[in-house]
């Protein structure tokens, strides 16, 4: 339990972390290839690819598409899997709940975090 | 981005230290903060106590806790002289709830204070039902 708990809390943290956030916001509508985020939304390169690597593997983000440049290269799309987070704060304890786009075992449910009392 | 700090209601308090959502939330989803807004729940302890009790370097503690003190969230309620005759300042937390809300791509925040002063960052919370469960 302890564990599940850090993991939802590194969940949390990742989801206000200032690049995971915008790479968030940016795949919400439309899948985006790093670079394009990269570019768009001022995050260094290697930084967004290596956000962007954490985020799939936490299940935010998901390859929606390869695509060929002109070029020859192939690209991956991203696309957000987040539908809504929301962390609250009552009485000395922290408790996240997530939605996601996807079936997922955590989808909408309360997640205590460890509180004031357990702390 | 371009979020902007929105206050609506009477009882908001009229500063917002400029900060956005994204630093306002992370002033709760910050490791060391959590833990120091925890530390402080209803109990009066000293920077020293929680470096010890809650495993966070003491210099980061010092930092987080002017942060935290800085953004209203806890405040010092009493300095109090040790056996070495060194002060040493006790710290209480001012935060009753806090709300951090990510939809639609957005972030807002909302922090009510003991004093029962609410502050907003990121828009509109009209209508939100946060008690919705």
């Amino acid at each position: 339990m302890g564990t599940d708990a850090m993991r939802e809390k590194d969940i949390s943290r990742l989801l206000t972390d200032e690049y995971a956030e915008r790479i968030l916001v940016a795949t919400q509508a439309n899948p985006r290839s790093v670079q394009e985020i990269s570019d768009k939304h001022d995050i260094p390169i290697a930084a967004c690819y290596r956000k962007i690597h954490e985020l799939e593997n936490a299940g935010f983000l998901r390859c929606a598409e390869i695509v060929t440049t002109p070029k020859g290269k192939t690209m991956k799309l991203y696309r957000s899997l987040l539908k809504s987070a929301q962390l609250v704060y009552e009485e000395g304890v922290f408790r996240v709940k997530f939605e996601f786009d996807y079936d997922k075992d955590i989808n909408g449910k309360w997640i205590e975090l460890n509180g004031a009392r357990t702390a | 981005m371009g979020f902007e700090s929105v206050e609506n209601g009477g009882s908001v308090s009229p500063e917002n230290d400029g900060m956005n959502p994204l630093q306002a939330s992370q002033l709760l989803t910050d490791e060391y903060s959590a833990k120091i807004l925890l530390a402080t729940y209803k109990r009066r302890i000293s920077a020293q106590e929680i470096s010890l009790r809650y495993g966070i370097p003491i210099a980061a503690c010092y930092r987080k806790i002017r942060t935290l003190e800085e953004a209203g969230l806890i405040t010092c309620v009493d300095r109090i002289l040790t056996q070495k005759g060194k002060r040493k300042n006790l710290y209480t937390s001012c935060l009753k709830n806090a709300y951090i809300f990510f939809e639609n791509g957005r972030l807002r925040a909302r922090f009510q204070l003991a004093t029962g002063a609410v502050r907003d960052f990121g828009g509109d919370w009209n209508g939100v039902d946060l008690l919705k469960q």
